[in-house]
């Protein structure tokens, strides 16, 4: 959608309108989806409704565009993703359904190879396993959100510098990984 | 095979997805596919809970939905900090004021005292609470420029000193009413200066010197000047008296030992009425605490009447029997060598 039209959704939004905020929904949740399957694994869907609740009431008070709308909503869905990460850390728990996400993502399992019908999501797996957090970050933000450099920067809190450097590593490293097929297997440094 | 190195403008197409993955770098080729497919997110993602997310966000935008739970760690910290200095600084606050109300002596009695001794400790000094008496209340609400009042009043037995309240309960006829201290309150203030030894106080010049004090015996010691309404230290219960010149009407008989003594007196029961001890039936004197304690008839008016009725049954009729014993002290002289032989 133009950036003229995310405008007028937004506005329509901030007024109460229930069709404006449909419509911005399915404009970001399956982008909101993606990046938080990126960070948070199996609970995206619970985090990215999370984080529309969040952005319904920030609304009221928010004042800006469809590109600052977008923004917004991406930084308060890593923010929820990151809580979420330490919440995990603190329980020290790791549900079971979370096993697919350590296998390699072509590893021909016919069980698998079902669930993982959806190329995108099988995308957002590799990225994911083989980079390490804040190259998956920035990856994810300008691939799937479809944010710039410096959007992704004032996302991350980071320089726009250090944003490019960040995601030309990943660059380098998903292709590394993904050209050698024992590379796609190792675990990605921490960041 | 080790990728090629990207430069800014490649990385960006890759990125946008505008490079196919057989136009793609050496070595980049499985990479823009991947993210070509991670562009392409599915849309019925979205469909699937459309309708319970727009609801749940209509309810929040409207307000309907209360906030979420959200840790404010740096605000709480703030806010932590903040509690903290605020506390300190209100602690500063009410210490100074303590501190200087003590050094002018504008606490009130009990508490400059207790600050003077307290600072005293650490090395300030400051007034204690009796230096200021003069422009002042006491504890106790009382104006201390009222000294001559309250020393009149400890002559009268009502408030003194704490030592001396009690002790100083005195009898109106004292020749000395109005012009300072009585026997009896002086006594008592004489008491309080002893056990105020070591000590010194500036009211001083309340108690009485050295020489008055040594010279001034227990009230209840002394003999009997009591004239009938009162008289004597409350404390003398069971001090010898020889208040046989009580006239009848006295306090003879109305508390004493706190028994009945009358209608088992002697007279009618035993025909000798035994010396009582009107000394000791001050009207504040302690309590008789006994039912017994309050005379059937008045005072003094039995040991008249009985000898004259001359029967047994004057008398025993109106007292308690298990008084008669403590009793027969009570009765005054009057009905000395006057009763009659009970049958």
């Amino acid at each position: 959608m133009a950036d003229s039209g995310l405008d007028a959704l937004v506005h329509e939004a901030r007024a109460g309108a229930t069709w404006a905020l449909a419509e911005l929904y399915r404009e970001f949740q399956p982008a909101l989806v993606g990046f938080l399957a990126g960070l948070a694994g199996g609970d995206a869907e619970d985090l990215a409704a999370e984080t529309w609740v969040d952005m319904a009431q920030y609304l009221a008070r928010f004042d800006g565009g469809g590109r600052d709308f977008r923004r917004v909503l991406f930084t308060v869905a890593r923010r929820r993703a990151v809580d979420h990460r330490r919440k995990q850390g603190r329980r020290r728990t790791d549900p079971t359904n979370r096993i697919e996400d350590l296998q390699p993502p072509d590893s021909g399992d016919p069980a698998r190879a079902v669930e993982d019908l959806d190329a995108s999501r099988r995308a957002i797996r590799d990225i994911r396993a083989l980079l390490p957090q804040s190259q998956a970050e920035v990856v994810l933000l300008r691939v799937v959100a479809g944010l710039s450099v410096g959007e992704v920067a004032r996302v991350v809190n980071r320089p726009p510098a250090a944003v490019s450097v960040l995601q030309t590593r990943g660059l380098r490293r998903l292709a590394t990984k993904l050209g050698d097929p024992t590379g796609s297997l190792s675990t990605p440094r921490p960041s | 095979m080790r990728p090629a190195r990207l430069d800014t403008h490649t990385a960006e197409r890759l990125l946008s997805g505008s490079v196919s993955p057989d136009d793609a770098p050496p070595g980049y080729a499985e990479v823009a596919r991947v993210l070509h497919h991670a562009q392409s997110l599915d849309a019925s993602v979205a469909a699937l809970s459309e309708h319970a997310a727009v609801t749940a966000m209509s309810d929040a935008l409207a307000g309907r939905l209360l906030p979420a739970p959200t840790e404010k760690r740096g605000s709480s910290m703030t806010s932590k900090v903040l509690s903290f200095k605020a506390a300190a600084a209100a602690s500063a606050v009410l210490l100074s004021a303590g501190t200087a109300a003590a050094a002018t002596g504008s606490l009130p009695g009990s508490a400059q005292t207790t600050a003077s001794h307290v600072l005293r400790d650490i090395g300030i000094s400051v007034p204690a609470s009796d230096d200021h008496h003069e422009s002042h209340a006491t504890t106790r609400g009382e104006s201390a420029d009222h000294t001559t009042a309250a020393r009149s009043t400890a002559a009268n037995g009502s408030t003194a000193d704490d030592d001396a309240e009690g002790a100083a309960e005195t009898g109106s006829s004292d020749p000395d009413e109005g012009k300072g201290p009585n026997r009896a309150a002086t006594f008592g203030l004489c008491t309080a200066s002893a056990a105020n030894d070591g000590h010194p106080n500036v009211h001083a010049d309340v108690f009485p010197s050295a020489a008055t004090c040594a010279s001034t015996t227990h009230p209840g010691e002394s003999e009997g000047t009591e004239d009938g309404t009162g008289g004597g230290a409350a404390t003398s219960s069971n001090s010898p008296s020889n208040d046989t010149s009580n006239d009848g009407t006295s306090g003879n008989g109305t508390s004493g030992n706190g028994t009945s003594g009358n209608g088992t007196s002697g007279n009618g029961t035993s025909g000798n009425g035994a010396p009582g001890n009107g000394g000791n039936d001050h009207p504040m004197g302690p309590p008789a605490g006994t039912p017994g304690a309050q005379p059937s008839s008045p005072p003094g008016l039995d040991g008249m009447q009985t000898p004259t009725e001359g029967s047994p049954a004057a008398g025993a009729p109106r007292g308690d029997p298990s008084g008669s014993g403590s009793g027969s002290h009570q009765q005054s002289g009057g009905g000395a060598g006057r009763g009659v032989p009970g049958s």
